[in-house]
């Protein structure tokens, strides 16, 4: 019977390996998979806020310039 | 038989169950996301660039084996390609008057794959509308630009900007603070996206940088 330990110990791994590291591991897979998704639709809409953010920025410094020429 | 199954709880517990196929640590250490290597028009950058605005860009993205999608995404539109081929290849035609016009329209390409962090790249296609050249000196490059340019740093550090005239500056949302003295601007990269728009005063003309902060894991 002591020499099937080591067997036994083996046999112990492949059950803890397959169904319980594994459920562990896929169910942290599938939220790192929905995180990722989740930040390619943030990223898709700052694209378009830094395009309506950057044109209020041009026209703040438009004017700044007008008025700064203007008193010269 | 009971001190048998002990011993065999205690090899199965103690012993570690160890083997070669355990899953490496991530490589990212930045919580939003690692640098996509590309090539535009045969010349390489990593993660972040501006380039200037043509007809067509040939835009080349070397992607990992397990790239499940890649994403091409602008102000205008949104590319979604599942199971995409490697490299991916995507000529850039800039829509008229929607992607060319005088305010910025990012691209950015995101891949995602489920066994690794995304991967990110972001470029700057810019025009005539912006003609003021630039030292940027960002994240220990420093680097003479065109009318453009880029900043990739963790959030907070402190980057310089230069330019061979005094200027005036406006920064987007979001943005760090900014100073500048004469043609000499410092600033601290802020959260997520910022843009800086100068202008000469002498010249008249503009410049803009764009900045990403990189927000760095938890210990």
């Amino acid at each position: 019977m002591l020499a099937f330990l080591p067997l036994f110990a083996k046999l112990g791994c492949w059950f803890l390996d397959k169904y319980i590291k594994d459920s562990i591991n896929k169910a942290a897979l599938k939220q790192q998979w929905l995180a990722t998704i989740h930040r390619i639709s943030l990223g898709v809409a700052e694209s378009v806020n830094l395009n309506d953010s950057y044109s209020d920025a041009k026209a703040r410094l438009d004017a700044r310039f007008a008025a700064l020429k203007g008193e010269k | 038989m009971k001190s048998y199954i002990l011993i065999i709880l205690f090899l199965v517990l103690f012993s570690g169950c160890g083997s070669a196929s355990d899953t490496p640590p991530p490589v990212a250490t930045f919580k939003n996301a690692a640098t996509l290597p590309f090539m535009a028009d045969g010349v390489s950058y990593v993660g972040m660039a501006a380039i200037p605005r043509k007809l067509k860009t040939s835009l080349r993205f070397q992607l990992s084996k397990s790239a499940e999608r890649i994403v091409i995404s602008t102000c205008h539109r949104a590319v979604d390609t599942l199971n995409p081929p490697n490299p991916f290849v995507f000529d850039y035609y800039a829509v008229h008057l929607i992607e060319d016009t005088e305010s910025i329209c990012i691209l950015k390409a995101q891949v995602a794959s489920k066994t690794e962090p995304m991967l990110l790249a972001v470029i700057d296609f810019y025009g005539e509308e912006v003609s003021m050249p630039a030292w940027v000196t960002c994240n220990g490059t420093s680097l003479r630009t065109g009318g453009a340019s880029v900043c990739q740093a963790p959030v907070g550090l402190i980057q310089r900007i230069t330019f061979d005239e005094s200027v005036i500056v406006e920064p987007t949302e979001g943005c760090g603070k900014i100073e500048c003295t004469g043609g000499n601007c410092t600033f601290r990269i802020g959260t997520g996206y910022c843009t800086y728009v100068f202008r000469g005063l002498k010249s008249g003309l503009y410049h803009r940088t764009t900045t990403r902060g990189l927000t760095p894991m938890e210990d």
